[in-house]
């Protein structure tokens, strides 16, 4: 099912050690950081690449890489955790709407509906627009706008699993639904949501950049990935670098969790 | 441990054939010196006036099913009525779209969606069957009824050891340890003539043949002590090797388990080489009820059963005789007339008047036909 570690290929490989150095070097940022990200330094600001700042120094004086450091695991932790909740929303409620099917699925069936009618961006910014902005009403709006795609998949193959005889030998044999869909149908979810899930971090990671960057998510002093591009867009003629490093510090992760989610999407459906 | 189904009647002293008969106990799945009275002890213990009353496992009265489409009301069963005695075989047969399957299924809640009436009684060891408690149907399906799926490679689940398979029917019926369970797996295998059961528990279905997941999945549909097994169309998917085995096991189930089955096939040889008593099925109605001795000398009355058994294969130059026509669809075999008759080769005028009430034509002889209405 799983393939070994040694069979991948090099790619993958390349890809697991960034991803495994940048979260290492997240993870331990308050012990390598040069520097501390949210202290303003109004002495120091723009500061070029130095030995000291080795990514230089923002509007505010704050070291660049003490600032990415602690954005990555902003930005991806709270990524990680939306496409956790996002999966295990989707897949409890598509599962039960096909195992249950008459009005339950048709209620589901008629909000997903809607809400895919809506395109997400919009979506999201309706939500915030109520909610207010800030790091847990982000959350919350990626979430009711995504958890749709994943009920989607997971109703089409729980509908699927739900034909196959074992399916219907528990149900002669008296098994409850809870059991028939904990026994059977979420380990028939499992390689198809692993894939979503590696896949959708990153596209939840950009996207959440990308309303933070507009101002409807995590609010500043934090240092989140979005914020620093939004902060360096505005001196990008001058400045460069304010905005090349925290968006290089998004691309690389996402870039590999795509050709991750990628291999592994092909390599399952080449098992099957 | 022994598990017991809830029998209406006084438990004698276990292990006797009488106890055994009368509790339908030959269930006791873990005494291993259990003694397994043959039918004919088992017969005599109940005494003769017990089989056709209310000793039966299984006793449907005039059982309707109905499918509301729409502002319709279609009739797809209409009153059957079928008993099955202590460690009985019965046939139920007839052709697909004739009912046999929504038959059995609307007696253990498994008729898919809301559209469906079922009215008449059942009574499973004498507990009445409620049609449309879904919770008691599931309570009791596995446990006091044992239903042998259809096809014993799509049954199991390829990421699951044939023993998750045992423990999950166990755990969704009773509360007891894994090794309970274990044992009575191992014992309801080794009953099957299953060699090694503990290897076969431990393996995966993949790793097994298609006899023995067949063996394994009647063993998990007998582990609980049902006193009634349910196999619909046994053999329809395996090949005929396996299906003379098939046909072998479930023979062998009455003796080595002791409970009655009621075996649903379009396969009248198949299914005559099994059961004790036959039902023949046809648009909605059991036609007739016969003893298997009987079909064979001859005595079915009922023209669609007669060409049923004249159209089996044989072994002869001659062309096999079929039934001219088709059968009726649903819609057209609404009211209460005989289904057959468009096909029948001996109908009379009268018969279009006929309101399909069944004749006694002997014992344990029923027929839903005129022309044996003279004969009761």
């Amino acid at each position: 099912m799983i393939p070994k570690l040694r069979a991948l290929p090099v790619r993958i490989h390349i890809c697991l050690g960034v991803l495994l150095a940048m979260a290492l070097a997240s993870l331990l940022a308050g012990v390598i950081a040069p520097h501390d990200p949210v202290t303003i330094d109004i002495k120091n600001t723009l500061a070029p690449m130095s030995w000291d700042y080795p990514f230089g120094t923002d509007q505010l004086g704050r070291c660049l890489l003490s600032r990415c450091l602690y954005a990555i695991r902003l930005t991806f932790g709270v990524a990680l955790l939306i496409a956790l909740l996002t999966i295990a929303v989707g897949s409890a409620i598509g599962v039960t709407a096909a195992y249950l099917g008459g009005l339950a699925d048709q209620i589901v069936r008629i909000v997903s509906d809607a809400s895919l009618s809506i395109p997400s961006m919009i979506f999201v910014i309706l939500i915030v627009g109520f909610l207010g902005p800030g790091t847990e009403n982000i959350i919350l709006a990626i979430l009711l706008a995504q958890w749709v795609w994943y009920a989607r998949v997971a109703r089409g193959l729980a509908l699927r699993i739900t034909s196959y005889g074992y399916v219907r030998a528990a149900k002669l044999s008296g098994t409850g639904p809870v059991g028939i869909i904990v026994w059977h149908i979420f380990p028939g979810l499992v390689t198809q949501m692993v894939t979503q899930f590696t896949l959708l971090i990153g596209s939840t990671a950009l996207s959440l950049a990308g309303f933070s960057f507009l101002g409807l998510g995590v609010q500043p002093p934090s240092a989140e990935l979005g914020l620093m591009i939004s902060d360096g867009c505005e001196l990008i003629q001058t400045h460069a670098w304010m905005m090349f490093w925290p968006s290089l510090t998004l691309i690389i992760p996402v870039a590999c969790l795509n050709v991750i989610g990628d291999y592994f999407s092909d390599y399952w459906r080449s098992k099957q | 441990m022994t598990l017991r189904p809830s029998y209406p009647y006084p438990i004698g002293e276990t292990g006797s054939p009488e106890a055994a008969a009368l509790t339908g106990q030959p269930l006791a799945l873990t005494g291993a010196t259990m003694v397994v009275p043959t039918l004919e002890e088992a017969e005599e213990a109940i005494g003769p006036e017990l089989r056709p009353g209310q000793g039966n496992v299984l006793s449907v009265k005039a059982l309707s099913v109905d499918l509301l489409e729409r502002s319709d009301r279609l009739t797809v069963v209409r009153e059957a009525s079928l008993e099955i005695g202590p460690r009985e075989i019965v046939g139920l047969i007839g052709e697909s779209g004739g009912g046999k399957s929504v038959f059995w299924r609307s007696l253990f809640g498994l008729l898919r969606g809301a559209n469906w009436r079922v009215a008449g009684e059942a009574f499973l060891m004498g507990k009445p069957l409620n049609f449309t408690d879904e919770e008691a149907s599931r309570k009791s399906r596995g446990r006091e009824v044992g239903i042998v799926p259809q096809d014993p490679m799509g049954s199991f689940d390829p990421v699951r050891t044939i023993w998750n398979h045992f423990l999950e029917t166990a755990q969704a019926h009773v509360d007891i340890p894994a090794q309970e369970i274990r044992a009575m797996a191992e014992d309801s295998l080794a009953k099957l003539y299953v060699d090694n059961p503990g290897r076969i528990l431990d393996s995966y279905p993949f790793q097994c043949s298609g006899g023995t997941l067949q063996r394994a999945m009647v063993a998990i549909s007998a582990m609980l002590g049902p006193a009634l097994l349910i196999a619909d169309e046994p053999t329809t998917s395996v090949d005929v090797t396996v299906r003379l085995e098939v046909l072998s096991l479930l023979k062998s189930l009455r003796e080595r388990i002791g409970t009655s089955l009621l075996l649903i096939s379009h396969d009248l040889k198949a299914v005559m080489s099994v059961a004790d008593e036959l039902n023949v099925m046809y648009g909605g109605y059991i036609v007739e009820r016969i003893k298997t001795g009987d079909l064979v000398a001859g005595k079915a009355q009922h023209p669609y059963a007669k060409k049923l058994i004249k159209a089996r294969p044989r072994f002869s130059r001659e062309r096999l005789e079929s039934i001219p026509g088709a059968p009726p669809s649903l819609r057209e075999r609404q009211g209460e007339r005989c289904p057959f008759l468009p096909r029948c080769d001996q109908s009379r005028p009268s018969c279009s008047d006929y309101a399909m009430e069944a004749f006694r034509v002997g014992q344990g002889h029923f027929v839903r036909c005129l022309l044996a209405k003279g004969e009761a």
